[in-house]
């Protein structure tokens, strides 16, 4: 009897104890996937608010929470939209160029068109941009562009720093042993005494970012090339896409510099960036000229009706605001309508309404 | 009841109550989980709400300077809900009043420039809405009310022309959802 009741004892224990175990390593599998979950969502969270705090303040940040747990994010240009592995979306409601990694930087750029500030966030790893310059007469002040349009990390512990590819040499950017960073950069480029680059064969490190700058540039080449065709204009190409992509001002090279040739689960990085840059850009330029072109319009109406109600001498120096609040009004008007054709179909408009802005301006009519 | 199957009852009973603690373990856990999960979501709607605050205060779309809104843009954006929400989001509404000896609410009209009126409702639509979902017991809100000056374009008028006068005024910023 005995016996029988220990075999018992013993069976039932193996069966519970199996039981057990099984069921609290698949629950401790499964919470541990779910924390894991939870610790992802909130850094995506804190990623969030720091790109809306830097987008509003304009104070730079460095973040590195993405070294806790690593992140599979990605970006969908369909959906506008910052996507985690499993996790859903974010629709982040500010322009945000980004590729993540562990010690990120996150600043604050801005593209002023005169009567409107286009302002984007960068968030990028620590990284070296190599620039690698051939003949292109318009280097110089490519170089200029992409460097003012990138994060300045004075003062930060990471770093954008920048280099020269010259052959399978990588030299310093600004001749000196220490990193060469965006205000050391423009002060060398605008002495005139930028190190001479060509053609790269270097070995370009997982923290390093190469920017071709050439008098034409082909598909398959390495990082990013851009063939400046005049001011602040030009084509570009981006390893990994077959894409030729016409930029207009340097926030779409900061774009694609900044997602570079990373690819997500929806593609090359930098393409998604360059689209969500031009998305975003219409949007706002849209939004912006109609609330700007209303408001010049009653700025005119009301200085108008004040002269007409006898208040103000209707010779005063200041009724002549009102013809240019009109033409100011007439121009944004005109980006408006034209922007549902894509914003180089406005840039005509966009010039004028800038260049009449800056007139209202000097002549003292309105604030800057 | 003979020894061994005395001893087979306390080990059943035994047993029951270990998996009962395991099961009262599991669930603590897991709503431990769900208030840390609500408790997160709670703290980043009102960070989101904050955020909003802030862009609607330093965005060149509404703000002469930082927290200085300019009225001229106010009473442009009064008719652009739409375009408001493509640029600052989804269900929110602002309201802005100037803070004025009179005490009476005076709303600012579309398409009317007028330093008489001292309140704008910034995209009354989604106030409708939320009308609505609070009938419908649905509704969560956030809300966050803080002062800030507004630039009156032609707030002074002289023979000779015009200046702005800075009037103090709260805004509330309300999202919902």
């Amino acid at each position: 009897m005995i016996i029988t009741f220990q075999m018992w004892k013993i069976v039932l224990g193996l069966v519970i104890s199996g039981f057990l175990i099984v069921f609290a390593v698949n629950y401790i599998g499964g919470y541990t996937a779910q924390q894991n979950d939870v610790l992802r969502a909130k850094i995506l969270n804190t990623f969030e608010l720091a790109c809306y705090n830097v987008y509003n303040t304009g104070n730079s940040m460095v973040f590195d929470d993405f070294t806790k747990v690593p992140s599979d994010i990605s970006f969908s240009t369909t959906e506008q939209k910052i996507k985690i592995a499993g996790l859903g979306s974010r629709d982040i409601k500010v322009p945000v160029f980004f590729s993540v990694g562990d010690k990120m930087v996150i600043w604050r750029g801005e593209q002023d068109l005169g009567w409107w500030k286009f302002r984007y966030v960068v968030a990028i790893p620590e990284t070296e941009i190599v620039f690698s310059v051939g003949s292109s007469p318009n280097a110089l002040e490519t170089m200029e562009g992409i460097v003012k349009a990138l994060p300045d990390t004075t003062n930060f512990k990471n770093k954008v720093a920048y280099a020269f590819c010259n052959g399978n040499k990588i030299d310093n950017g600004c001749g000196t042993a220490k990193q060469c960073e965006a205000k050391a950069l423009l002060d060398v480029l605008s002495s005139g005494n930028a190190p001479r680059s060509s053609k790269c064969t270097a070995d370009i490190g997982k923290n390093q970012r190469l920017v071709t700058i050439s008098m034409s540039c082909t598909n398959g080449m390495p990082g990013v090339c851009i063939e400046p065709q005049g001011p602040a204009s030009g084509k570009a190409r981006l390893e990994g896409s077959e894409t030729v992509f016409v930029y207009g001002d340097y926030a779409d090279l900061a774009a694609l510099i900044a997602g570079y040739n990373k690819k997500d689960a929806y593609g090359v990085l930098g393409e998604a960036m360059y689209a969500h840059k031009n998305a975003e850009m219409a949007m706002e330029l849209g939004v912006a000229a109609k609330i700007m072109a209303k408001r010049a319009e009653l700025l005119a109406s009301g200085l108008t009706g004040i002269a007409g109600s006898g208040k103000m001498d209707a010779d005063a120096d200041e009724m002549a605001c009102v013809k240019l609040f009109q033409e100011l009004s007439a121009f944004l008007d005109g980006v408006a309508s034209s922007l549902g054709k894509g914003v180089d179909a406005a840039a005509g408009y966009m010039e004028r309404a800038g260049e009449k802005k800056r007139e209202i301006v000097e002549k003292g009519c309105d604030y800057d | 009841m003979t020894k061994g199957q005395t001893e087979m009852f306390e080990y059943v009973i035994a047993t029951f109550f270990i998996v009962l603690i395991i099961i009262f373990v599991m669930f603590m856990l897991a709503s431990y989980q769900n208030d840390q999960l609500k408790l997160e979501a709670d703290k980043f709607k009102d960070q989101r709400t904050e955020q909003l605050l802030k862009r609607v205060l330093s965005s060149p779309l509404l703000a002469k300077e930082d927290s200085v809104l300019d009225d001229g843009k106010l009473i442009a954006a009064l008719s652009l809900c739409d375009d408001m929400k493509d640029f600052f989001g989804e269900k929110w509404y602002a309201v802005i009043a100037v803070l004025d000896s009179s005490g009476k609410t005076v709303r600012c009209k579309e398409d009317e420039y007028s330093t008489d009126c001292n309140t704008w409702v910034l995209c009354e639509e989604n106030l409708e809405a939320k009308i609505k979902l609070e009938e419908s017991k649905k509704l969560e809100e956030t809300a966050y009310t803080v002062p800030l000056n507004v630039a009156r374009k032609l707030g002074w008028v002289m023979r000779r022309g015009t200046a702005t006068r800075a009037e103090p005024a709260i805004i509330e910023v309300w999202v919902y959802g």
